[in-house]
């Protein structure tokens, strides 16, 4: 597999992350709105996301996998310039791991609403740290950053302050974007699995995060825009991709207001919106990145190992959705 | 103190804190599903109970130590590349593979498969379910492996060699490392003897919690039944809880006695490929002392061990005069926490006897740290560890709580509507939500049992 077959890989493991992980990270933000002080109704808005959290969060581990062996020195620039957002990453996404495995564990109601509410804030900034990481990638892996642009073919008429402005908002608008998307998409889900008298209630938290949701992704349009003034083509289809992802959000919300919850748009805008800053990422920081993967021998060398890691846990994943994505029954298990 | 030494102890303290976690993980697995073979396997309602719970109270501590352990081992892998990074700039080509291979096969297929055993309790056959578990086991068992060879590749680093970078400039004097010979990397006696030697440990770990929590309970609940004793009839009737704890003691001896052989035999094994004595000059105050205490602690287990195997025959422990046996379980309670503090120096002292290289011969760990200021690598150490301690800290107090309240209010693998009801208060049950007309009607108490028991019943 050459360097960008690792690349696809790499957007494909974040792809399947935001999808997965994101329902969870959404419904840890809404789970305490929907609950209220009940444990119970707060436990249940857990239950219906539970079996996406150990299939969903390896995905990012995968990720990180890959990126050191087939990209080790991507990361090093990435963690070199975002060192403090990478330590806030981890920080919040321990934190909500923890959240969500000990709060049902002891029976004291403190315990539980304590760690629903330290959850609460860790679901957003485990999502919103992932944005705001990306957000440097942006500027440190495509011709905002200096050392990039010298190799850049075309410069459309873009300086300096173009840079220091994408390189100061990236890094917020993408950050309040996939911290919402997630909260769009966590809670949907929710609505789709759970019974109705909390799905009610879990649309009505998806609905009031769409219009934010498509003001920033059209901001992240506009930062991938600039980011293709500055020589990198490619961020011209993350532009596109996330307008089309604001489109969906604002039909969504028009639907949704209508009580038309049923509509495809409706059930589509939350995957939409988890993935569109993945593959406008990749999109951005794809060229670069692909080039400066590890050398042919040691990609060679892994292709076969991993693309049979690969298949093997498609294929035990695919099984695992089958037998645990069920409608909520007598037969469902709770734990978290 | 300087960036260096921020970064090594940050990485000692975090990778310590995951160990310990890994102990349990490992050592708690295979047990869990010896213990769900035997329920799949059982032929009567009694002894299927029995081992229904035993795997149900095992394994609930098993996923509350797995959940932090997890997230421990994640912190650990990233701030590798973060305060290490030359390590990945000189040697990604060889220390990356085994480390690629962990997070796309061995810890992706663990966390489905895991996935599948927690939340398919109800729904897979008893055979599938059975099989999940040990596909857990075998594929954490797998996972250990790969961190072992790329952790063996910089104490003994084999099958690979140097070659200049174009720049010509670098952290090793300008030359990476090219994997040569993957073969060489799989089976180099610091990756396969040492995990050898780490899986002792785990199991040795795994069999004092198992005889530990055992050994508690044995100590309170009484050894017969009150029926039996009031009627004034001899024997060891046993009650159902009591059967319990004295399979799991007994599991737990076994357990640990191969544990402590395995730990014995491949520990010395290893002096095969690196010189002990050497190591020790590197810190005499620090390793020698640890030599001799994983060798006391491993000898001592075997010896106490096999002594214990003698007295189960014809349940002759369980019949001791009662302030031994009292006194036994005491002790055995108290030395839970022996082969944690072992293994944890253990790995200090393997740590530091390679130092001042981050790969042996090849690559100086001052050398491989990050050219980030000492004060950002502090402040990630002060709050990486400081959250670590927190969650780790209530972890162990979760477990403590679940260790000795039993099998009793299990929540794994109890049908939906008991784990939903369980310990919720009364008075909670009825409360309204901070939320709109809809949300409250939502909460009717007719409603409210369709949503605890998702709508029906088993």
């Amino acid at each position: 597999m050459n360097a960008l077959g690792w690349g696809l890989l790499l957007a494909m493991l974040l792809a399947g992350w935001a999808l997965l992980d994101g329902a969870v990270q959404g419904a840890g933000q809404v789970a305490r709105g929907i609950g209220g002080r009940d444990d119970g109704r707060r436990r249940l808005v857990l239950a219906t996301v539970a079996p996406f959290l150990l299939l969903g969060e390896v995905w990012l581990v995968a990720a990180a996998g890959v990126l050191v062996g087939a990209f080790a020195h991507v990361e090093g620039v990435l963690w070199r310039a975002a060192y403090p957002v990478v330590v806030a990453l981890l920080v919040a996404w321990v934190v909500r791991d923890a959240a969500l495995w000990l709060r049902s564990r002891l029976g004291s109601p403190r315990w539980r609403r304590g760690w629903d509410a330290v959850g609460q804030g860790a679901s957003f900034a485990f999502p919103a740290t992932f944005g705001a990481l990306a957000g440097v990638a942006w500027t440190q892996l495509s011709a905002v950053s200096p050392d990039v642009a010298a190799d850049a073919p075309v410069a459309v008429g873009a300086g300096p302050g173009l840079a220091r402005v994408l390189e100061l908002g990236l890094p917020v608008v993408l950050a309040g974007l996939v911290a919402l998307a997630a909260r769009v998409h966590g809670a949907l889900v929710v609505a789709r699995r759970a019974p109705e008298g909390v799905a009610v209630v879990a649309r009505r938290r998806a609905r009031t995060a769409l219009v934010p949701a498509a003001a920033l992704a059209t901001l992240a349009a506009l930062g991938a825009l600039g980011v293709a003034a500055l020589g990198t083509t490619s961020a011209l289809v993350g532009a596109v991709v996330l307008l089309g992802a604001a489109g969906a959000a604002l039909a969504a919300r028009f639907d949704l207001d209508r009580g038309a919850y049923r509509r495809p748009v409706v059930a589509w805008s939350g995957p939409v919106l988890a993935l569109a800053p993945v593959v406008a990422t990749a999109a951005v920081v794809g060229p670069h990145v692909v080039a400066s993967a590890a050398p042919a021998s040691v990609l060679h060398g892994l292709t076969w190992p991993v693309l049979g890691a690969f298949a093997a846990v498609v294929v035990a994943q695919a099984v695992s959705w089958k037998v645990l994505v069920r409608p909520l029954g007598p037969r469902t298990t709770v734990f978290l | 103190m300087t960036t260096v030494d921020a970064a090594r102890l940050q990485f000692a303290l975090l990778a310590g804190t995951h160990f310990l976690f890994v102990l349990v993980t490992l050592g708690l697995g295979p047990v869990v599903a010896v213990f769900q073979s035997r329920w799949a396997l059982a032929r009567t309602p009694e002894r299927r109970a029995l081992f229904e719970r035993a795997t149900r109270f095992w394994g609930q501590l098993y996923l509350v130590n797995y959940a932090l352990g997890v997230a421990a081992g994640i912190v650990m892998e990233l701030q590798l590349g973060l305060n290490f990074p030359g390590l990945l700039e000189v040697a990604g080509g060889v220390f990356g593979a085994p480390l690629v291979i962990e997070t796309m096969a061995a810890f992706f297929l663990e966390s489905t498969f895991l996935g599948l055993w927690v939340f398919g309790w109800h729904v897979l056959p008893r055979w599938a379910h059975t099989a999940a578990i040990w596909a857990v086991v075998a594929t954490g068992y797998l996972s250990a492996f790969t961190v072992m060879v790329a952790n063996g590749f910089l104490r003994h680093p084999v099958g690979f060699e140097m070659v200049p970078v174009p720049g010509g400039a670098g952290p090793a004097g300008g030359e990476i490392a090219r994997l040569t010979d993957a073969a060489a990397l799989i089976t180099n006696p610091a990756a396969v003897l040492s995990s050898l030697h780490v899986v002792g440990a785990c199991l040795m770990a795994g069999a004092y919690v198992l005889v530990g929590v055992s050994a508690w309970h044995l100590r309170r609940v009484p050894s017969r039944l009150p029926a039996v004793e009031a009627a004034g009839l001899p024997g060891t009737t046993m009650s159902p809880e009591n059967e319990l704890w004295r399979r799991s003691l007994r599991t737990g001896v076994v357990t640990g006695t191969f544990g402590a052989f395995l730990a014995t035999g491949s520990g010395f094994a290893q002096f095969t490929y690196f010189d002990a004595g050497e190591s020790v000059t590197h810190a005499p105050w620090l390793i020698g002392p640890a030599y001799l205490l994983m060798q006391a602690v491993a000898l001592l287990t075997f010896l106490v061990g096999v002594a214990l195997m003698l007295l189960f025959a014809r349940d002759g422990l369980f019949r001791m005069w009662r302030p031994v046996r009292r006194g036994l379980y005491g002790t055995l309670v108290v030395l839970l926490p022996v082969p944690f503090v072992t293994s944890l120096l253990g790995w200090v002292a393997r740590e530091t006897g390679r130092q001042p290289w981050a790969i042996t011969g090849v690559l100086r760990t001052e050398d491989a740290v990050t050219d980030a200021p000492a004060g950002q690598v502090i402040a990630s150490l002060v709050v990486l560890m400081g959250v670590m301690t927190v969650l780790a800290v209530a972890d162990w107090v979760v477990m403590g709580r679940l260790a000795r309240r039993g099998p009793e209010r299990l929540a794994l693998g109890s049908p939906p509507a008991d784990a939903l009801r369980m310990d919720v208060p009364h008075a909670d049950l009825h409360a309204d939500p901070h939320e709109g007309p809809s949300g409250s009607a939502a909460l009717l108490t007719a409603d409210r049992d369709a949503v605890l028991t998702f709508g029906g019943t088993r």
